[in-house]
């Protein structure tokens, strides 16, 4: 879910989809709804536009939900801190399971934290 | 709460939310669109005012992390001039082959976005495959993949080795293989035809009523490309040709592209075999004098233009940004009316729109006089392909 | 560019016509004369493209720039309007595409483009109440949504 994002970490994302990457060999899929989603992964300074929805979608998901940011703007704001727009990293609006940083992260870094995260789920749940 | 579901039916008054799309329907055609932008707002204008003009040039590459170059050579453009500084030959190149490596990047990317939304997932697959050889080629130059910090004020920061520009040269062999294959793909499959055939036109007289911009213009025949008509950085020297069509639909929106990469191709080996020597930075101060200058680059998406004033100080006074996509926002309501809610997804991803997430549609069917219904940009598509396919079926 | 600076000086008898440098033009006038000005420069000098509007607090009044582009050269036409009345006329039944940058400056510094159907905010969220980003006297502190 694009937050307030240049775009930059939407694209590496992507990127991780081509056969180069092919995150879904790790049993990765994008689904569009956030009802159908175990995890929410969110790119981009949250803009004040994009608050409320972002706490929707959260809303939205069914438990067990995790949710990972990918890049600096989603960790801290990132380069736009201080911007009027922005109301600061995702975790001022939701809580956040994992953090990959990166201007962008490379798509091998992505895979590798959401990798990481799929291993933590896995051996334990929510710590 | 997890049973919230998709508002689906009347129209909840209480739901404040704007949506991203609204689109009057009269049955199955549309009759206005309106967009609502502002998603990505952060305010990168007043923000800059707080920078300097060093600290700027990084947040001036993140307006948009995929026409981000175009950016930063308007900025630095911007800043040289009032400077009164003349970069050197080599830096200039250096430049010019990252604006025209940008445009390929963005443009394949383009092609597997445009595929994704015809449900050609195949397409997306191959050319963002092929997109690698250029992001490989940025990152081994610049030292990233996206966001490349090539820029300093004076020159650029990074040089082109030997090795590099056999690389970039053996690179341009393999891509212009693939957009050759990409050419036949697009004009030839029937199933794309029949998608972006005679789609979303775009009249010239309305192209220029509403003073729009780049590949989309140019596939309604007016020849408007900042390289030529008002030339920056090298494209002066580098023989290059404006390419046109004249069909005004998605199909010349994609064919324009296809063929500019032929050009950037070209550009790029002029740029790598006539590689002047030379220093890459000249000595600048820190403090702008007061002045004021406009750079416009010609983005992968069209027109891009900045206005800096500046006030004596290390930080500018007033930066200006204008993105081509705003440029092409008032466009999109014409291409669209009297088409089908099918076509909107290839519609609105043919003027390559570089917005934060299009993903909620609010339809107003019966033009009101019917309950409206609240999708998103995944059911649309959905909806457009299976629309596509039972048309088929029936024909 | 000689041939259209001449070419402005002659069908906008009078106005200053300000050479930055090579296709780089500005045109100085007062708010009044904005609609005649850019009626001209469509009519006359057959310019069809807007590039955008840019709009600045420098510190006692609002100066806006009007930037187009016709055979290679960027023409802007410079007008101000005070912080007291700060209203200027809309040129969009001229150029249509200034539809979203006429609306950008009214969010962004208040000033209202008369005569514009339809000023909603454009970038800000529609529930802000935090004033005018841009302007000089702004105080994030005073900014924000309710």
């Amino acid at each position: 879910m694009n937050c307030g994002s240049c775009n930059g970490c939407d694209i590496e994302i992507l990127a991780t989809l081509i056969p180069r990457m092919d995150v879904e060999r790790f049993g990765v899929l994008l689904r569009g709804t956030p009802r159908h989603a175990d995890v929410l992964v969110c790119t981009g300074p949250v803009t004040k536009q994009m608050k409320e929805r972002l706490k929707r979608v959260y809303d939205q998901m069914p438990e067990p939900k995790f949710v990972v940011v990918v890049g600096q703007c989603g960790s801290s704001g990132g380069i736009y801190q201080g911007a009027y727009g922005v109301e600061g990293g995702v975790d001022k609006v939701i809580p956040v399971d994992a953090y990959i940083p990166g201007c962008p992260p490379r798509p091998d870094a992505i895979v590798d934290g959401l990798i990481k995260l799929l291993a933590k789920i896995d051996s334990g749940g929510k710590e | 709460m997890a049973n919230v579901k998709l508002p689906i039916g009347p129209q909840h008054p209480a739901l404040k939310e704007p949506e991203n799309f609204t689109i009057t329907l009269d049955g199955e055609r549309v009759v206005d669109v309106d967009i609502r932008i502002g998603y990505t707002h952060r305010g990168i204008e007043k923000l800059m005012e707080t920078r300097t003009y060093t600290q700027n040039l990084y947040l001036v590459e993140r307006i948009c992390g995929i026409c981000s170059y175009a950016h930063v050579q308007n900025f630095a453009q911007n800043v040289e001039e009032i400077l009164g500084v003349q970069i050197t030959k080599r830096a200039e190149y250096i430049r010019t082959l990252f604006l025209e490596l940008e445009r390929l990047h963005s443009h394949f990317l383009w092609l597997g976005v445009a595929g994704h939304e015809i449900g050609f997932d195949t397409l997306f697959m191959y050319t963002w495959q092929d997109r690698e050889v250029v992001q490989d080629l940025l990152e081994m130059i610049s030292g990233n993949r996206v966001n490349y910090a090539m820029n300093t004020i004076g020159g650029v920061r990074r040089d082109v080795s030997k090795d590099h520009q056999k690389k970039v040269l053996d690179a341009m062999d393999y891509l212009e293989k693939r957009a050759a294959y990409y050419k036949e793909v697009g004009l030839g499959e029937k199933t794309i035809l029949a998608r972006t055939q005679g789609i979303g036109i775009l009249k010239p007289k309305i192209a220029l009523k509403y003073s729009a911009v780049g590949p989309t213009v140019r596939a309604s025949g007016i020849a408007m490309d900042i390289r030529k008509d008002d030339p920056y950085a090298s494209y002066a020297e580098t023989p290059f040709e404006v390419i046109t069509t004249d069909t005004c639909d998605v199909l010349g929106r994609i064919v324009v592209r296809v063929l500019e990469v032929f050009e950037s191709i070209k550009i790029i080996r002029y740029l790598m075999k006539h590689l002047p020597p030379g220093e890459l930075v000249v000595k600048v101060p820190r403090k702008v004098p007061e002045g004021e200058s406009i750079s416009h680059t010609e983005a992968p998406r069209g027109e891009d233009i900045h206005y800096l004033r500046s006030n004596g100080t290390e930080k500018p006074e007033r930066y200006k940004v204008r993105t081509p996509t705003m440029a092409n926002l008032p466009v999109i309501a014409e291409m669209l009316k009297d088409s089908y809610l099918a076509d909107v997804p290839i519609v609105v991803a043919a003027i390559d729109p570089c917005m934060g997430c299009m993903d909620r549609v609010l339809l107003i069917k019966d033009n009101g006089k019917k309950p409206g219904e609240l999708v998103d940009w995944d059911r649309l598509r959905a909806y457009s392909n299976r629309w596509y396919t039972q048309k088929r079926w029936k024909a | 560019m000689t041939t259209t600076e001449e070419l402005i000086s002659q069908v906008l008898q009078g106005v200053p016509v300000q050479v930055k440098r090579e296709h780089r033009i500005f045109i100085t006038v007062p708010r009044t004369d904005l609609i005649k000005t850019v009626n001209i420069l469509a009519s006359e000098l057959n310019v069809q493209h807007l590039s955008t509007i840019t709009a600045r607090d420098t510190g006692f009044e609002f100066e806006l720039l009007y930037h187009f582009f016709l055979n290679g050269v960027v023409i802007t036409v410079r007008t101000s309007c005070p912080r007291d009345d700060p209203t200027v006329d809309s040129i969009v039944k001229i150029f249509p595409g200034a539809v979203l940058y006429e609306r950008e400056l009214h969010d962004i510094l208040g000033v209202v483009p008369s005569g514009h159907p339809d000023l909603r905010p454009l970038l800000l969220p529609d529930n802000w109440v935090g004033g005018y980003p841009l302007r000089k006297d702004w105080k994030p502190a005073e900014g924000g949504e309710e």
